[in-house]
């Protein structure tokens, strides 16, 4: 949403518009940062300034054996796989 | 031990110090673990199935299909596959209404059914609940309103000689190329002109760089500025914006997915 970046595909450099409060929203910590952050989805969101579809699913083939949980960032970790005894 | 394309093997290190109680953050108790590198998710499948090898990362959701429900495990990723419009400079795509009009147009909830067995979930934005500055509200999922996108591109003064085209890569995710199609097929029951055009994941890289930050680089060479020492003005971007592009190959609609990993919207601010 930034006039800056290089991948950015919207930008709004008008009076009080987008560009103007990026900085303060960044630089807010706590409440203030929830409330200037949200400003900023609720026009993402309004301006459609991505076509969003669905949270990108990621499929394991795996031994019932083995104890393994799908992380978050869809990562395997050596230390967190073992097997049932 | 790596031997080149085959085979990484890791040995557990026992001197390794447990950090607090959480299960990831605890000394391995696989002593020896061996990750070979597959191409075909159906050959690792296969592997799962005979034994062969006890985890198999990333099969797609067409192996998944084929394997009996006990070998499969599913989970999300931080990140929602998402298009981007080019709400600079396309004709069409620059107007707000024409991009509401295409949310409506497309029915999520039937391409996850069809293509992805369901397996995923439709968000209405490019974070979710619990990253700070998202809310109910903001993250709710667009409703598929083909006659609601219509009066929209009526708004908008709509224009289907402005072809828009679709430029993604073809494997990021499971059947991308049918959801582009999808997409295409939900645009064009509403009276949209799309194509579609799969490049090479080196092409969607250049085409995914050409934005309006390039186009300001732009506009400060021109005036004898560094984009590397000048800081760009308000009225940078305004020139910037005002051009008809920036100097390198821009993408009408390009596929991207947006990371929510640090839980905060602040780093999708900046770097979308």
């Amino acid at each position: 949403m930034t006039c800056v970046d290089i991948r950015s595909t919207f930008c709004d450099p008008s009076p009080g518009g987008v560009q103007e409060g990026i900085a303060a929203a960044l630089g807010a910590s706590g409440a203030e940062r929830q409330k200037l952050l949200q400003k900023y989805v609720d026009i993402h969101k309004d301006e459609v300034v991505h076509v969003p579809f669905f949270e990108m699913a990621v499929f394991y083939a795996v031994d019932p054996k083995l104890t393994f949980l799908p992380r978050f960032d869809r990562r395997v970790r050596a230390n967190s796989l073992w097997f049932a005894k | 031990m790596w031997k080149s394309g085959v085979s990484l093997t890791a040995e557990a290190y026992q001197d390794y110090v447990p950090a607090g109680d959480h299960f990831e953050f605890q000394k391995p108790r696989i002593k020896t673990l061996i990750w070979q590198w597959r191409g075909e998710p159906t050959v690792i499948g296969a592997m799962i199935k005979a034994g062969e090898a006890d985890i198999g990362w990333d099969i797609g959701v067409d192996t998944a299909g084929s394997l009996s429900k006990n070998l499969v495990r599913s989970g999300g990723s931080a990140e929602i596959f998402v298009l981007r419009p080019n709400a600079l400079w396309h004709p069409e795509l620059k107007k707000k209404e024409v991009r509401q009009a295409i949310v409506h147009a497309i029915n999520c909830k039937e391409i996850v059914g069809s293509l992805h067995y369901g397996a995923t979930k439709c968000r209405g934005n490019i974070v979710w609940p619990g990253v700070i500055g998202a809310t109910e509200e903001n993250t709710v999922p667009y409703e598929y309103n083909p006659a609601l996108a219509k009066q929209l591109l009526a708004k908008a003064n709509y224009n289907p000689d402005n072809v828009i085209t679709i430029t993604g890569r073809g494997t990021r995710i499971p059947k991308q190329v049918e959801v582009y199609e999808s997409v295409q097929s939900y645009l064009k029951a509403v009276g949209m002109n799309v194509k579609v055009s799969v490049v090479d994941p080196s092409v969607w890289q250049k085409t995914r760089a050409c934005g309006i930050g390039t186009a300001v680089n732009d506009v400060l060479r021109a005036s004898g500025r560094d984009p590397a020492k000048d800081k760009p003005t308000n009225a940078d971007f305004i020139a910037a914006k005002a051009k008809s592009g920036a100097s390198c190959v821009q993408a009408d609609f390009t596929d991207d997915a947006p990371s929510n990993e640090t839980l905060d919207f602040g780093p999708s601010l900046t770097g979308t």
